[in-house]
């Protein structure tokens, strides 16, 4: 047997494993469900109302939703009509198990401007079980119409339900949020059985070892362990580079974008508001102006964000009876009448003697002084 | 087009240090690539010592000085015909270079999946922009600051976490330009990923061995987190590759036994030493393997300690911290230092008593079971490495690879024992314990490639059992001891 012909011999086999591991099709049985379905949560049942032409949905920070009647979906088809810049975050509760809806994994997706459909796999959200209540939040300004809603019922087969759960998190694409920099997604072969990816493919590796070795040794000539663990290493490397192109292709934004300001006002993946407000601040602000940015209490992102984007005006972020602010780690400070302007993202608190000159929505807003 | 001129203008400046120093690999295609990491070494190290030592505002003249000052030297001192026979010395590194690998099936795939990953990497990078780090800091703020020239006490303090490599290169473009284009902070860590990928192929392949680069970028861009990184503006990523440019020319030593390798390798560490607050750290101990390894070499050859080498490998830290120092004073410059010394004086101390109980146990098993085998994050390297160890052992023992092998066992034994030992909280949470192996990884990576292809190589080439001629720093000439035409013209070992 040639080196190549062997060579081959044990690529195949690799090349069946990630075709046994095939993803499952995008149509599977999905079900109409009622729009009514969707229930908003008690802090925002005032901005969900039913219309003629489909749920219409309010959203100013953060509009959770839930879907107890469609407990166990595996996945959530929602036709929408959008007006606005928005974050959706899809999660499932599960009795028992702690609701982490930002991860990790965290699954969300900027919602497109006008009509789409969004496909949502609860399988690959944290936590899922055929007993979880589907959870949706919508983050940012604008409105949202849900026109149709369809689901998939949780399988009734153990067995086929268990394959494809491990499917939908074999395929599912790498989670991006804040904690991604630290550790990426652990990569399962199988989630439900907790079989790491990385022990199936070091099998393989092996096998393929083992496989070259005894070949070698079969022919008659002398063994070869440098190439058994050339191919071992070609194996193991060809598996894993093909899974970090199933997870990292779908995520990673691969338009030529030679305008830095769209860059800036698209591609915020974990808060597209934050961006678009931002991109907005650049445009309209001069570069000499003194900003003062007003944010929520707690909210690090948001202020340190506008404020590193709108250097190297000096930008300060405010706080409430505070006479003096100050900038990203503490860096240059002004005084509340040294500020020329201020970006206001849902802040809790409004700083006197600006007015409003351009904004994404009423929590998302720039001032200056008259 | 301003990134575009300041990595020209860096580049350059890394071109003539490198004729200046006499260092080179021999050919341009690989100089390329390695003058972008000398350069941006280069500015980082005298930038602040200009700015905080001398006082000199880092304005446009200050940059272009700091810039054009190799060039000019190197300029003038081949006008004055003194520094052709460095220049001709770099010239017979590299042989008769060979830039198709074999066997092309294999490799076709190879260099595609190179070519996709990388594609993707820098076109994300470049479309993704600065998403801060967490409650207290912005990484990519500090070129800002660097730009903005005022350096009140806080960005003196942000300097010296992110280091003056990190600070000051990505601000050349805005100095030369008067513009603020924030995605400067992106193109410098891509650059500095593309530039490695270059040179590990460009040398490879300029040295008659093809396989041996196109194996190492795969091995580069198998590794998930390192992918992930190169796309943002931490400068984990840039760490990483400094190192791991180093220590791809340790491994072209033990190969060639150029000394000019040598040199190259410690001039690269001694760059990474100024990424980061970690840098200096991180540095050190692959650096005092490699010295180890010079002061050996020298001392059984009978000649004197390699000084020269040393002040190459001392003078970008030095630098870096006469900057740093003239900054911040003795006390604030070395954030990481006082940081680990702090957490060691707790481990030994009453600090351990304070730890939950099993806290070691369970950062011992995070680190060496999930973060090195199961977790994504470092792909299948560590599986590789160990199978290579362990398959590869009694050449390694006997053959040169040993050296390159201990300098990063070394990195392994210090993030190893930082990550267990003097923060285990950041490893229990998950929080640095993954990005801290990157700066094995990379290296680890490289070595494993060059390891496994070079094996290969031996071992086909061991049939014909014509003795190979061996002519220093061509192909013919790896240093194997599986090869038995080697063995036999092996002289016999001094005692």
């Amino acid at each position: 047997m040639g080196e190549g012909r062997m060579l081959r011999c044990v690529t195949a086999p690799a090349l069946a494993l990630l075709v046994a591991a095939a993803p499952a099709a995008a149509g599977e049985g999905l079900v109409p469900a009622p729009l009514d379905a969707l229930r908003p949560g008690p802090e925002a049942a005032a901005l969900v109302t039913l219309r003629p032409d489909g749920l219409a949905i309010g959203v100013e920070g953060t509009t959770g939703l839930a879907a107890p009647k469609l407990s166990g979906a595996q996945v959530l088809e929602l036709d929408v009509d959008v007006a606005g810049v928005m974050l959706l975050t899809w999660a499932a509760r599960t009795p028992g198990a702690e609701f982490a809806p930002f991860g990790p994994p965290w699954r969300h997706l900027t919602v497109p401007v006008g009509r789409s459909t969004l496909r949502l796999d609860l399988r690959i959200a944290r936590d899922w079980t055929t007993a979880a209540e589907p959870q949706i939040g919508l983050t940012g300004t604008g409105t949202v119409v849900v026109r149709a809603l369809r689901w998939l019922p949780p399988d009734r087969d153990a067995e086929r339900q268990v394959a494809a759960f491990d499917r939908a998190n074999f395929w599912a694409p790498e989670s991006m949020g804040h904690t991604t920099i630290n550790l990426l997604t652990h990569p399962f072969w199988s989630e439900a059985r907790r079989i790491w990816l990385t022990d199936v493919v070091a099998a393989v590796a092996a096998v393929a070892f083992a496989v070259v070795l005894a070949a070698t040794r079969l022919r008659g000539g002398r063994p070869r362990p440098a190439l058994a663990l050339a191919v071992a290493a070609l194996v193991a490397s060809g598996l894993w580079g093909a899974h970090l192109l199933v997870r990292f292709l779908p995520v990673f934004d691969l338009r030529p974008t030679p305008d830095r300001e769209q860059r800036i006002r698209e591609n915020y993946w974990v808060a597209p508001d934050v961006g678009a407000l931002a991109a907005l601040a650049r445009e309209r602000l001069g570069p000499t102006e003194r900003v003062g940015v007003v944010a929520r209490e707690r909210d690090w992102f948001g202020p340190q964000t506008l404020c590193f984007n709108l250097a190297p005006r000096p930008c300060v972020i405010m706080r409430p009876g505070q006479p003096v602010h100050h900038g990203i780690y503490g860096v240059g400070a002004l005084r509340d009448d040294e500020i020329d302007a201020i970006v206001f993202f849902r802040g809790e608190w409004t700083p006197p003697g600006f007015q409003r000159i351009a904004g994404l929505g009423p929590n998302r807003w720039l001032g200056r002084r008259p | 087009v301003s990134f575009l001129l300041a990595a020209a203008l860096q580049a350059l400046a890394g071109l003539a240090l490198l004729r200046l120093l006499r260092l080179g690999t021999g050919s341009r295609l690989a100089d390329a690539p390695l003058a972008w990491l000398v350069g941006t070494g280069w500015f980082a190290a005298v930038a602040p010592v200009l700015r905080f030592a001398a006082g000199i505002p880092t304005g446009r003249a200050a940059v272009l000085a700091i810039l054009l000052a190799p060039p000019a030297a190197w300029a003038a001192l081949r006008w004055r015909g003194r520094h052709r026979a460095g220049e001709e010395g770099g010239a017979t590194l590299a042989g008769p270079g060979r830039w198709i690998p074999r066997p092309l099936w294999i490799f076709a795939p190879v260099a595609l999946y190179v070519a996709l990953v990388a594609a993707m990497v820098v076109l994300h990078g470049t479309n993704t922009p600065t998403q801060t780090d967490d409650a207290v800091r912005v990484r990519a703020f500090a070129p800002i600051l660097a730009t903005e020239d005022a350096w009140p006490p806080q960005a003196r303090v942000i300097f010296s976490m992110a280091g003056p490599l990190t600070t000051f290169v990505p601000a050349v473009g805005w100095v030369l330009t008067g513009t603020v284009d924030h995605f400067h902070v992106n193109y410098a860590v891509l650059a500095d990923l593309v530039a490695l990928l270059a040179l590990v192929i460009a040398l490879a392949s300029a040295r008659g061995a093809p396989e041996r680069g196109w194996a190492s970028a795969l091995a580069l861009l198998t590794l998930p987190l390192l992918v992930y990184h190169a796309t943002s503006t931490y400068s984990d990523a840039v760490l990483a590759l400094r190192v791991g440019a180093g220590i791809l020319f340790a491994i072209e030593y033990a190969r060639t036994r150029d000394r000019r390798d040598a040199r190259l390798a410690l001039l690269l560490l001694g760059i990474a030493a100024l990424v980061k607050r970690e840098g200096e750290l991180v540095a050190a101990a692959p650096v005092a393997v490699l010295l180890l390894w010079l002061a050996w070499e020298r001392r059984r050859d009978g000649l004197p300690f390699p000084w020269s080498a040393l002040a190459l490998v001392g003078a970008p830290p030095v630098l870096g911290a006469i900057g740093k120092i003239a900054a911040l004073g003795l006390a604030g410059a070395f954030p990481m230092l006082g940081f680990m010394a702090g957490q060691a004086r707790q481990a030994v101390g009453a600090g351990a008593a304070s730890l939950p109980p099993g806290t070691t146990r369970d950062a011992a098993t995070i680190f060496f079971d999930w973060a090195l085998f199961r977790f994504e994050n470092q792909g299948m390297l560590y599986w590789i490495a160990a199978a290579t160890i362990v398959v590869r052992a009694r050449a390694i023992v006997r053959g040169r690879e040993s050296w390159p092998l201990l300098a990063v066992l070394a990195l392994f034994a210090e993030v190893a024992a930082s990550s267990v030992l003097l923060v285990p909280q950041f490893t229990l949470n998950q929080g640095t314990v993954h990005r801290a192996l990157l700066v094995v990884s990379v290296p680890l990576a490289l070595w494993t490639a060059a390891a496994i292809a070079d094996a290969v190589r031996a071992e086909t080439l061991a049939p014909s059992a014509v003795p190979v001629k061996r002519t220093p720093g061509r192909e013919g000439a790896d240093g194997n001891a599986t090869q038995p035409g080697r063995r036999r013209s092996r002289p016999p070992r001094r005692r």
